[in-house]
C-alpha cells in the first residue's frame, strides 16, 4: 500500500521548479549549494530560498562535464560540471547564486570551473583541514562570518538573531524528523523502504524547508497511525545491508537497484546524500560562533582527513553506532573513481569492519553501465555470504 | 646499454676545476674541490653508474655539459645526498618528509631536514648501489606496485613510490608534514593511512579566495607554530623567533639568486646551459639538496659562470641552435635532456619557480612572515589568479609555447589545467597543451614522446 503522503510529497517535488520561478519573479533569489558544510540555516534565516545542487548517474552529462574538469575527477563532479554546462536542470537555472563550501576540493575545483567557464556567481565557504583543532574552529568562525556577511549583501538585509533562532528550530525538527523516518524503514515488515526514505531526505533538497517539515511530520503521523512504532525484533531473514561510502545523489541508482534486484535490503546509510547530513548537529546558540561550532563538529566527511588515532575517528564510530542500531549484517561501501576521500579510506575501513566480524563489501565504480553485471555478481555472492553467516 | 655513451669529466678540466670554491656545508664540514672531483668521476661512477648513463630515455642521467663546472658540483650534491643525509641522521637531526609546494624556513629554523617526493626517491634510488638503469627502472616499478597493493591504485605516482619507501623503511623518515594545500590531492590521505604507525604533523594552507585574509593568516601562523614545536621537539634544538628570522634572512638569499639566476637565463640570446643544468638551478633552491648553506655557495658560483656564458653567447651543450622554448606548468616534463635533443629547452617550470618567487619578512613575527609569504605561492592560488600568473611567466621567460603536465591520481591539479591552459592561450596566443601521465616507466615515455611531438610542431 503506498503511502499517502509519499504521493503528495512527489508532487510538491513536481511542482517545485515552477513555484521557485514564480518567487525569483516577486523578487525572492535562490541560493542553490552543493558539498557538505553550507549551513543552510543562515541562508534561510536571512530570507533567501536554499536548494541543493546535484545529480548523479548520467553518464551523457559526465561526458560533457569531462571536456572542462578532468577524467581524473570523480564521476559526481564531472555531472556537476556537465549540469552547469547544459544549463537545463531547474534548480541550476534558478540559482541566483551558487554557495560552495570546500569540504572536498574536488567539488571546490567544480566551483571554479562553473565561475570561469558558465560566469555563474559563486560563493565560497573554506573548511579547515585540520577540523580537529581548536585554532581550526576559530579559523572556521571568521571563514563562516565572512561568508554570512557576503550573504548578507546578496540579500540586502542583515542577519537577525531572532530569525536566526527560528530557522535553527526548523532545522532540527527536520534532522529529527528525518532521524525517526530512518528508524521506520529499518523496522520489522517496514511501512517504507530505505529507498523511498532515500527519495524524501532528496525532496529536501528542493522543497520550502517549513513545507517539508510539515510533511515529513505527516509522513511520520501516517506511519505511526498505520504501523504503530518502529522496532526491530526478529532479523526476518532480510539480508540488511548498511550503504556507505562516496556520494549517491538523487538519480543515481545503479548500485541501489543491484543490492535489491540480487535480495539485499538497505536498511540503513552513512552517505552525505543520505543520513548523515542530519547527525549530531547541535546548534548551542543562535549565532554565527554557535552554526560554525555545531558544524565543525559534526560527523567529519572522509575529505576532511583525520590523522590522529582510529579510536577517536568520529566517522568509523558513527558508522559502527549506526550498523547496530539498524541490526545491519554486512556493509556494502560505495567508492567511485578518482573519489580519493573515500576510496583511500577503504582498506582501512575494512580492517576495521572485519575485527567487528561484519562483512565488508567494496565497490569500485562509476556511472557506466558496463560494470553491472560484475557488481551483480559480487553483490549476490557477499549476500550469500552473509545469509550462510547468519544461519 | 646506453645508446649514447657514458658521461665522464675529461681530466684536461680538472685543474680548472680545482681552482673554484670549496663546498661548505651548515655543519662546517668543507668539502674540497679535490674531493668533489673524485668523488664524480671514481666514487660515483662506480656507485650510481644510471646517472652517468646517457642514454636519451635515461630521466636519471646527469647533465652531458662537462665544462658548466657549477653543473659539477650540483651533481655531487645529488649523488651524494644519501651520504649527507644518514650523516645528518645519526647525529639525531630529524628528517622530514614534506610535499605542497612550500617555503621550507620553519622546518630547517627548528633543526630538521625537509625533503620533498624527488629527493626521497633520489635517495631511494641510492641504495640500489651499482644498479644500471635498467635495474633501477625495475627497482622503482616493484616500489610503484607495492604502493598500489597497500593503498590504491587511484594514487599519484609519487605518493605510491613514498608509500612504499616508508613501509619498507627505505629512507628513515622521522616526520611527514605535508602541506595541505589545493595542489595535492594524496597526501593527506597517505598521511591519514599512517595513524597510529608513524608520527606526522599536518600544515592546513587555506584558501584565499577573495582578499588578504587576516583571519587566514593567524590559523595558518599557528600551524607553523605547531610545526616548528614538533621538528624542535625531534631535533633537540630549543628555537627562537631570532634563529627562525636568521634561517628566513639565509633562505630569502637562496631565493633571491635563484630568481636573479633566472632573469639572466631568460635575457640571454643564446640559452647558456641545457635544460638538465637549468632545471638543477630552481630545485637547488627549493629543495638545496638537503643543505641550505651550501646550496646558497654553489648557486652562487652558477649565478657568475652564467653571467660568463651570457656574456660570450656560450650556448648549453646539448642544445639546438634555436631551441623552441617550453615553460613548464604542472608536475614536470620528466626526461629533459629529450626535450633538448628534439630540439626544445625548458625555460621554466611554475612548480619550482612559486616557492622561489617570495620574499619572506625579515624582521618582525618569523612564523607570521612566513605564513604571509606561503598565502601568496603562485602555485597554491585559485584557478584564475594561478592561471594569470602562469601567463605572466610564460611571457617572462619568453616561451614559444606552454606544456602542462599532470600525474596521474593527482586530482584538484588535473581538475584545474584546462582553466589554466585557456587562462594562458588568451593572455598570450601560446601554443598550449596538456598532457596527462601515468605512473611508472611506460607513462613517463608516454608522456615525453608527447612533449616530442609538441616541440616538432613548435619547430
Ligand atoms: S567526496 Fe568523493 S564523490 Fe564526493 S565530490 Fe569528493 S571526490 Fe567526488
Ligand atoms: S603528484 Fe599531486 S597528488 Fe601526488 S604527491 Fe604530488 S601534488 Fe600530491
Amino acid at each position: 500500500m503506498v503511502l499517502e503522503t509519499l504521493k503528495k510529497i512527489e508532487e510538491a517535488v513536481k511542482n517545485r521548479p515552477q513555484e521557485l520561478a514564480e518567487a525569483r519573479k516577486k523578487g525572492e533569489k535562490v541560493v542553490g549549494w552543493f558539498n557538505y558544510n553550507i549551513p543552510e540555516e543562515i541562508i534561510h534565516a536571512l530570507g533567501l530560498i536554499p536548494v541543493r545542487l546535484g545529480t548523479g548517474g548520467n553518464d551523457k552529462l559526465v561526458e560533457i562535464g569531462s571536456r572542462y574538469i578532468s577524467e581524473k575527477n570523480c564521476v559526481y563532479t564531472r555531472e556537476l560540471v556537465g549540469l552547469f554546462e547544459q544549463n537545463k536542470d531547474p534548480y541550476i537555472i534558478n540559482s541566483d547564486l551558487v554557495a560552495i563550501d570546500a569540504t572536498c576540493l574536488q567539488t571546490y575545483k567544480v566551483g571554479e570551473l562553473i565561475k570561469y567557464y558558465f560566469k555563474v556567481n559563486t560563493l565560497i565557504l573554506p573548511i579547515p583541514r585540520n577540523f580537529y583543532q581548536p585554532e581550526a574552529h576559530e579559523y572556521f568562525e571568521k571563514e563562516l562570518e565572512f561568508f554570512t556577511q557576503k550573504l548578507e549583501e546578496f540579500a540586502g538585509n542583515k542577519l537577525d538573531t531572532n530569525k536566526l533562532a527560528e530557522s535553527i528550530k526548523l532545522y532540527k525538527n527536520i534532522r529529527k524528523a528525518v532521524k525517526d523516518l530512518y528508524k521506520y524503514q529499518a523496522a520489522d515488515k517496514s511501512p517504507i523502504k530505505w529507498r523511498e526514505v532515500f527519495g524524501v531526505v532528496h525532496a529536501g533538497n528542493y522543497l520550502d524547508r517549513e513545507q517539508y517539515l510539515s510533511l515529513l511530520q505527516e509522513l511520520l503521523k501516517e506511519l505511526k497511525e498505520k504501523h504503530g512504532k518502529p522496532e526491530i525484533g526478529s532479523l526476518n531473514g532480510d539480508v540488511r545491508i548498511f550503504l556507505a561510502g562516496s556520494i549517491i545523489p538523487p538519480r543515481d541508482t545503479k548500485l541501489i537497484n543491484i543490492i535489491e534486484e540480487v535480495g539485499g535490503r538497505i536498511v540503513g546509510d552513512d552517505l552525505w546524500s543520505g543520513l548523515n547530513s542530519f547527525l549530531d548537529l547541535n546548534i548551542k546558540e543562535p549565532s554565527i560562533k554557535g552554526v560554525a561550532e555545531a558544524y565543525i563538529n559534526r560527523v567529519p566527511h572522509a575529505a576532511q582527513h583525520y590523522p590522529l588515532s582510529l579510536e577517536t575517528d568520529r566517522r568509523l564510530n558513527n558508522m559502527k553506532q549506526l550498523i547496530g542500531e539498524f541490526k545491519a549484517q554486512g556493509v556494502i561501501y560505495h567508492t567511485l573513481r578518482f573519489c580519493d576521500p573515500f576510496t583511500f579510506n577503504a582498506n582501512e575501513t575494512h580492517d576495521v569492519f572485519k575485527k567487528e566480524d561484519i562483512p565488508f563489501l567494496e565497490i569500485h565504480t562509476e556511472y557506466s553501465g558496463s560494470d553491472v553485471e560484475a557488481i551483480r555478481t559480487r553483490t549476490g555472492a557477499f549476500l550469500e555470504l552473509i545469509k550462510n553467516k547468519n544461519i | 646499454m646506453s645508446n649514447n655513451g657514458t658521461l665522464s669529466y675529461p681530466e684536461e678540466l680538472k685543474q680548472k676545476f680545482l681552482e673554484t670554491e670549496d663546498i661548505n656545508y651548515r655543519d662546517g664540514t668543507i668539502v674540497t674541490t679535490s674531493e668533489i672531483w673524485k668523488y664524480v668521476t671514481d666514487v660515483a661512477p662506480k656507485k650510481y653508474p644510471y646517472a652517468y648513463d646517457l642514454d636519451y630515455n635515461n630521466r636519471l642521467r646527469r647533465s652531458e655539459d662537462v665544462e658548466y663546472l657549477s653543473g659539477i658540483k650540483v651533481n655531487y650534491m645529488t649523488l651524494s645526498l644519501r651520504d649527507l643525509l644518514l650523516k645528518a641522521h645519526d647525529k639525531g637531526i630529524p628528517l622530514i618528509h614534506v610535499i605542497g609546494g612550500q617555503i621550507m624556513d620553519a622546518y630547517y629554523a627548528a633543526g630538521g631536514i625537509a625533503f620533498r617526493n624527488a629527493l626521497v626517491s633520489q635517495m631511494s634510488r641510492s641504495t640500489q648501489e651499482g644498479a644500471s638503469l635498467r635495474k633501477i627502472a625495475i627497482y622503482e616499478q616493484e616500489l610503484l606496485e607495492k604502493g598500489n597493493k597497500t593503498f590504491s591504485y587511484e594514487l599519484c605516482g609519487p605518493a605510491l613510490r613514498q608509500r612504499a619507501n616508508f613501509d619498507g623503511h627505505i629512507v628513515p623518515i622521522d616526520l611527514i608534514a605535508p602541506y595541505q594545500c589545493m595542489r595535492c590531492s594524496d597526501l593527506a590521505r597517505m598521511i591519514e593511512s599512517y595513524r597510529d604507525k608513524f608520527p606526522s604533523v599536518s600544515i592546513d594552507v587555506p584558501i584565499v579566495e577573495y582578499e588578504n585574509k587576516e583571519w587566514a593568516v593567524d590559523y595558518l601562523t599557528s600551524g607553523l607554530r605547531g610545526l616548528t614545536k614538533k621538528v624542535s621537539n625531534l631535533s633537540g634544538k630549543k628555537i627562537t623567533d631570532k634563529d627562525i628570522l636568521e634561517e628566513i634572512k639565509l633562505e630569502n638569499k637562496v631565493r633571491k639568486i635563484a630568481r636573479e639566476i633566472h632573469d639572466i637565463w631568460w635575457s640571454a640570446k643564446v640559452p647558456p646551459t641545457n635544460s638538465i643544468d637549468f632545471g638543477e638551478v630552481a630545485q637547488l633552491a627549493i629543495d638545496f639538496k638537503a643543505d641550505p648553506v651550501a646550496a646558497l655557495g654553489v648557486l652562487k658560483e652558477i649565478k657568475e659562470e652564467v653571467k660568463g656564458r651570457v656574456k660570450h653567447s656560450i650556448k648549453g651543450k646539448g642544445l639546438a641552435d634555436d631551441p623552441a622554448r617550453l615553460y613548464i606548468v604542472g608536475m614536470g616534463a620528466g626526461n629533459r635532456a629529450r626535450i633538448d635533443k628534439m630540439g626544445g629547452v625548458m625555460v621554466g617550470t611554475d612548480q619550482a619557480w612559486s616557492p622561489i618567487s617570495v620574499h619572506v619578512k625579515e624582521t618582525g613575527d618569523p612564523h607570521e612572515n612566513i605564513a604571509r609569504a606561503t598565502l601568496t605561492l603562485p602555485f597554491e592560488q585559485p584557478v584564475e589568479r594561478r592561471g594569470e600568473l602562469e601567463a605572466e611567466l610564460s611571457k617572462r621567460s619568453r616561451a614559444d609555447g606552454v606544456v602542462i603536465t599532470l600525474a596521474w591520481g593527482c586530482n584538484y591539479t588535473s581538475a584545474s589545467v584546462r582553466v589554466i591552459a585557456d587562462i594562458i592561450k588568451e593572455r598570450t596566443g601560446l601554443p598550449t597543451n596538456i598532457f596527462e601521465t601515468n605512473p611508472g616507466v611506460e607513462g613517463a615515455e608516454q608522456l615525453e614522446n608527447r612533449i616530442e611531438a609538441f616541440v616538432e610542431m613548435l619547430n
